[in-house]
């Protein structure tokens, strides 16, 4: 009985950590980066807008849900809740591991927690630029950033009141790459988030102080209609590394 | 038999209440070089207390000032009788800041290399890792610049953060305080 209980485990184990580690490929390709603002002096006097080349990368389909962290947190013990450093998270760190439903996508989590958790699998946390560039996909199309449809759709999902449980991963849809849920289910971490910050134009805003940034670059959005990106660009930059949020969470990329 | 039932309860409480209450910088596991080129950390000054802050010498601007301002907090330390702070300054231009250039910098600012510990980061990661712990945001802005908010942290012997400033004209006296108490605390135990 035991050991049909342990090959069951063992079972169950091995399927999830195949799944945790499925990855779609991202074909490299250019981009408007209407996330982010003239980058430096010399872009600004060209152009308003910025193109980016990002290289190909692979992607897990869905983001890392609750099950796989519990697998993750039996190998690294010193994610647990209770053995964390607390430069390394806040007050809410996986707070609602136990109550949510096993398909769902972890949230609660901290940058340094899932940057360890994608380390873990040989994989890391996307750049904000490669996050942006497959979620620009839609059902169809590879670039859906201009389409009002696609827009729409993401500007309803925040403007949404939020019901207190997160729907499984895999629910809301799946793009032209085959990634599932970039929009419409979880904010994701992107390593890089801590480059997303308000300068320039917002140094008149006296909650803002000038004083704290150094450098000619401003950031800001490009694009005043896209809203959605700007409204995520604003997100990332409100955010701690030891920051838990019930909607936030991450997929790995490699 | 009781005392050693008491003992160990003691024990357990105190253990549980120092990792509720840990939070040790040098738990941060990241790689960096000093100026002579040798691996190290941002522990490298373990068992003093530290200002850590992060720059890049390529900013004509702000990291100038960090330094002036890490200065005027010394000055501040020293009115106060405090003279054993050390100073980390890590660069978050990893691919410019390499040991030799922060040796040149540090010798051409006179800064004495006991006090003041350069470190150039292994890779991307060790510095953003470090950024993020210490609520910096910074961004590769081309031509070697770069966008950065700044912070200056003070950490006690064993790498707690005691207090920190984030702007660089925010007053000193958290800082002050915060050593002061913590000196306090030291002297008790």
């Amino acid at each position: 009985m035991n050991l049909l209980f342990g090959g069951l485990l063992i079972l169950l184990f091995s399927t999830n950590l195949v799944w945790a580690t499925e990855l779609v490929n991202v074909p490299k390709g250019k981009i408007e980066a209407i996330w982010l603002s003239p980058v430096s002096k010399k872009a600004k006097s060209k152009s308003n807008q910025v193109v980016i080349s990002v290289d190909s990368f692979n992607a897990q389909a869905f983001p890392v849900t609750v099950a796989q962290f519990k697998e993750f947190l039996v190998a690294h013990p010193e994610w647990s809740k209770n053995n964390v450093n607390l430069l390394f998270k806040d007050e809410y760190y996986l707070r609602d591991l136990d109550t949510a439903p096993e398909k769902a996508p972890v949230t609660f989590v901290t940058w340094f927690a899932a940057k360890a958790y994608c380390d873990a699998f040989g994989l890391r946390l996307p750049t904000i630029n490669e996050w942006e560039y497959a979620a620009a996909a839609s059902e169809s199309k590879k670039n859906a950033n201009r389409e009002e449809k696609f827009l729409r759709r993401i500007l309803n999902w925040y403007g949404e009141p939020q019901g207190a449980r997160l729907k499984d991963v895999g629910s809301i849809y799946k793009n032209v790459y085959g990634i599932w849920d970039m929009h419409g289910l979880i904010w994701e971490w992107v390593d890089d988030f801590n480059s997303s910050f308000v300068t320039g134009e917002s140094r008149e805003d006296s909650s803002f102080n000038k004083d704290m940034f150094c450098g000619a670059g401003a950031l800001s959005s490009t694009d005043k209609e896209n809203y959605a990106a700007f409204m995520r660009f604003a997100f990332r930059s409100g955010l701690k590394g030891k920051s838990s949020v019930w909607n936030l969470g991450f997929r790995c990329v490699k | 038999m009781k005392h050693f039932i008491k003992n160990l309860i003691l024990m357990t409480i105190l253990l549980a209440a120092q990792n509720v209450f840990a939070q040790s910088l040098y738990d941060l596991k990241t790689n960096w070089r000093d100026i002579e080129n040798k691996k190290t950390d941002v522990s490298v000054a373990t068992g003093s207390y530290v200002l850590i802050a992060m720059v890049y010498t390529g900013c004509a601007h702000a990291c100038p000032m960090t330094i002036s301002k890490i200065k005027k907090i010394e000055e501040e330390f020293s009115k106060a009788k405090f003279t054993e702070l050390k100073i980390v300054l890590a660069s978050f231009d990893v691919k410019n800041d390499r040991p030799e250039k922060l040796k040149k910098y540090q010798t051409e600012r006179k800064l004495n290399p006991d006090q003041w510990k350069f470190l150039a980061a292994e890779t991307d990661d060790d510095a953003r890792k470090l950024a993020v712990t210490l609520g910096i945001s910074y961004k590769d802005i081309g031509d070697g610049d770069f966008s950065h908010s700044n912070a200056i942290t003070l950490l006690d012997p064993s790498g707690n953060v005691l207090a920190s400033i984030n702007s660089l004209n925010a007053d000193t006296a958290p800082l002050l305080t915060a050593l002061q108490e913590s000196l306090k605390k030291a002297t008790k135990k």
